[in-house]
């Protein structure tokens, strides 16, 4: 992994004292990263502002390859070789992280911050017991050895509910199901009671009624310890159903960023709005679904722009030529969105088709 | 969706008393130690016209039945007769000439597609494998690369030239190639982003229509099962559990089993958060064979009985126009508890719904001007 920061990317002071006064767990400030490969060099993100409180849960939202792993990854210091910071911050506890050397976020990782991942054998050892693995997060972030160690393995397991949990230590991670290896994933996360929980597509793998479990889990968890949980998902039930703040990623940007009643309730960015209504609903009766013409572009030939201008059916050459910036539109300050024409109710030339409405 | 009044029609496929046993480890023998169930004594039609889905958690047995049903695999045991014809015993050979009237689309069209060959001799192969002359091909793979909504110049590239929900609309145009009556679909929407999602399911509900086609779609999304299907079969470890038309199942579930699916199903409104009586525990190994209802381990219901009596599938009511309602549970008249909170109907507020129709008129505005104007 490369670090290229540039002078401006550096924190100004004001950001610092407000991350103190609101209790910020992370903030990610402009941050960009981009892969060398074979093909050329790509920017994949450009730009992700974000602020996560402690407590709180910010849902990450977007379609496959928008960016969102990527984010996690940077932030826990995981990138892959050929990834380029290109940008940016990410504070923890107003902690740089870009720039940490391996052995700092290595101590940080599964102490002050701890990450799921989608397949819990990413993180799941094939030739160890669950015991041996979680006995060993444990004694390397903490001073519990021997029996207290054993014995908040087990009290781990208990809170992520795995029945008989002291049986369940000596198995190895084939032998469990897919929702069981993910509790113990989770069990593993939380053992050192982290600041932050990244959860990146936690779920997208389980049966709807083991992902109600998992997400009732976490909700649970979250609210004894006041963790702060980055979830990243592609559901926007999941956002609905957990989330308090919502960040809509988009090509790697952020689209719209809101509570998640501003977002459901007065989504302002196109693609936002497109998204909420392509997807079909349990109580639905309708015949055909309404849908976004085309697919996100690829890494290679990303329009210069607004990236979403590709599909946006109110997308003009200033869209094509100029990124929007990433700002509050009406009153709630905290509902931005990065469009030049948002809300659309109020561009002229966007509503010149509600007489073929009518 | 279908005209619910034509529903009553013959059936094009009758599968009765279907299974599918797999023989699994070994004892001193050689011999198998144990017998995995992964489709257990399955009785269902697929009437012509319908959509029908097929739903339930994973290794609940929905391929393997799927497969069963186009003799992809041989049954361990029943019958399925595909228009009349008993198909579960034929050969390879003389399957033959049914397995152009019955097609499958993957869930991952791409691990489907020979990255080698081009969107064009995709298309040709199974043209060519069914006796097409060649000057008829060339005009029927450019027909059906409009069908799905591709250009013919698409022909003549590769797969991995696509996007996700391209190359998914390649696996379309294949499947439909020589013109089958039945489509079955092995979740050929959950790898698609939502976005996409939607223009596939458009799709494949025009195609249908267009075409004539029986479809049995295998999802594990709810959501898009309430919308494609007329009729929802949902099922648990290898069997039936419940069979109804979509309305009813969903507004009034009678298995205990279906009603907690229905109520796991995240909503994408956040002014409703309903506090869920979450199922407990996962699904036991298909290799038990303990007597009694399956889903007794889990059920919030079970008492002794379950344990030692199996319940039959059977008729409990009926539902949208006579259609009956049919419950494997000896408890169901405790479970129906009319409609699951999650299908409450969504509030949406007038701002998103204002925005949403901007959004979809404007779509619509410039796809007609696009159509007006020459094709470049
Ligand atoms: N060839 C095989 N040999 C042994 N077991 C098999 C075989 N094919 C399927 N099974 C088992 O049969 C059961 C049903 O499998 P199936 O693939 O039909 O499930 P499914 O409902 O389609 O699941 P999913 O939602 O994960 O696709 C599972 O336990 C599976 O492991
Ligand atoms: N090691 C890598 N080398 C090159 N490109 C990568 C690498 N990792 C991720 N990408 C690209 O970065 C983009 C964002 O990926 P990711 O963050 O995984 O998306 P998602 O939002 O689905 O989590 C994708 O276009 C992906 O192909
Ligand atoms: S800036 Fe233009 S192209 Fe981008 S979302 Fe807004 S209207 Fe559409
Ligand atoms: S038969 Fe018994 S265990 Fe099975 S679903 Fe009905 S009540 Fe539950
Ligand atoms: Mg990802
Ligand atoms: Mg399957």
């Amino acid at each position: 992994m490369t670090i290229i920061l540039a002078q401006h990317d550096q924190a100004p002071a004001r950001t610092k004292r407000s991350d103190a006064m609101n209790d910020n767990v992370l903030t990610v400030e402009g941050l960009k990263v981009g892969f060398r490969t074979d093909k050329g060099r790509f920017s994949i993100l450009d730009g992700v502002d974000f602020t996560l409180r402690r407590g709180r849960t910010l849902c990450l939202v977007g379609e496959s390859g928008c960016g969102k792993s990527v984010t996690a990854l940077s932030i826990m210091g995981l990138l892959a070789e050929n990834a380029e910071i290109l940008g940016g911050s990410a504070r923890l506890n107003q902690h740089e992280l870009i720039g940490l050397d391996r052995h700092a976020l290595r101590r940080l990782r599964g102490d002050a911050m701890a990450m799921i991942f989608q397949e819990p054998m990413t993180s799941l050892n094939p030739a160890f017991t669950i015991g041996n693995q979680l006995i060993e997060g444990i004694r390397q972030h903490s001073d519990l050895e021997g029996a207290a160690a054993r014995e908040h393995a087990i009290e781990m397991l208990k809170r992520v509910r795995i029945p008989a949990a002291e049986q369940r230590m000596g198995e190895y991670p084939h032998q469990l199901s897919g929702g069981m290896r993910q509790r113990v994933m989770i069990a593993m996360a939380l053992a050192n009671d982290p600041g932050l929980l990244i959860a990146d597509e936690p779920t997208t793998a389980l049966d709807v009624t083991i992902q109600a479990q998992i997400l009732q889990l976490i909700r649970r968890l979250q609210h004894d310890s006041g963790t702060a949980v980055l979830m990243i998902t592609h559901d926007l039930g999941v956002v609905a159903e957990v989330g308090d703040d919502v960040a809509v990623m988009y090509a790697g940007r952020i689209v719209e960023r809101g509570s998640v009643t501003a977002l459901f309730d007065d989504p302002l960015h196109p693609y936002t709005i497109g998204l909420l209504s392509s997807i079909p609903r349990l109580d639905d009766t309708l015949t055909r679904l309404s849908t976004i013409p085309g697919s996100v572009p690829t890494p290679a030939e990303m329009p210069r722009g607004c990236r979403f201008s590709t599909r946006c059916p109110f997308a003009d050459q200033h869209c094509r030529e100029e990124v929007p910036p990433l700002a509050a539109v009406g009153n709630d300050k905290e509902h931005v969105v990065a469009c030049w024409k948002a809300p659309i109710e109020h561009c002229e030339e966007c509503s010149e088709s509600r007489e073929v409405m009518a | 969706m279908t005209d619910r009044t034509t529903l009553k029609t013959d059936p094009l496929v009758r599968i009765r008393g279907i299974s599918k046993h797999y023989p699994v480890g070994r004892d001193a023998f050689g011999r198998p130690s144990a017998m995995l169930r992964a489709v257990n004594d399955v009785s269902l039609d697929v009437r012509r016209g319908e959509t029908l889905a097929l739903v339930g958690e994973s290794g609940c047995g929905k391929s393997t039945l799927a497969r069963l049903m186009l003799r992809l695999i041989e049954p361990t045991a029943g019958r399925i007769v595909f228009d009349d014809d008993d198909i579960s015993k034929l050969s390879p050979r003389k399957l033959r000439p049914y397995r152009a009237r019955m097609q499958l689309i993957f869930q991952d069209p791409f691990a489907s597609l020979n990255p080698r060959m081009t969107v064009g001799d995709v298309l040709d192969e199974p043209l060519r494998i069914n006796g097409w002359p060649r000057e008829k091909r060339r005009e029927r793979v450019a027909q059906l690369l409009a069908m799905v909504g591709l250009r013919s110049a698409h022909a003549e590239r590769y797969p991995h030239e696509f996007s996700g929900g391209q190359r998914q609309r390649i696996g379309i145009a294949r499947a439909l190639a020589c013109g089958p009556e039945l489509v079955v679909g092995d979740e050929p929407v959950s790898a698609l982003d939502v976005s996409v999602q939607a223009q596939i399911i458009n799709l494949l509900g025009d195609l249908k229509a267009q075409l004539g086609l029986t479809l049995v779609m295998i999802a594990h999304d709810l959501a898009v099962v309430r919308h494609m299907a007329d009729r929802v079969g949902v099922m648990y470890l290898g069997e039936l559990v419940e069979l109804a038309d979509t309305r009813t199942l969903f507004s009034r579930p009678r298995h205990p089993y279906t009603r907690a699916l229905i109520e796991a199903v995240p909503l994408p409104d956040p002014h409703v958060r309903p506090e869920r009586r979450l199922l407990e525990g996962d699904a036991p190994s298909p290799l038990s064979a303990a007597p009694g209802c399956k889903f007794a381990t889990r059920c919030p219901l079970a008492r002794e009985r379950c344990h030692s009596d199996t319940p039959a599938l059977l008729e409990t009511g009926e539902g949208v126009n006579g259609e009956p309602q049919r419950v494997a549970c000896h408890y169901w008249k405790e479970a129906d508890m009319g409609a699951p909170m999650t299908t409450a109907v969504a509030q949406e507020s007038e701002r998103y719904r204002l925005r949403a129709k901007l959004f979809q008129a404007r779509l619509q505005a410039l796809e007609e001007k696009t159509a007006t104007q020459p094709v470049a």
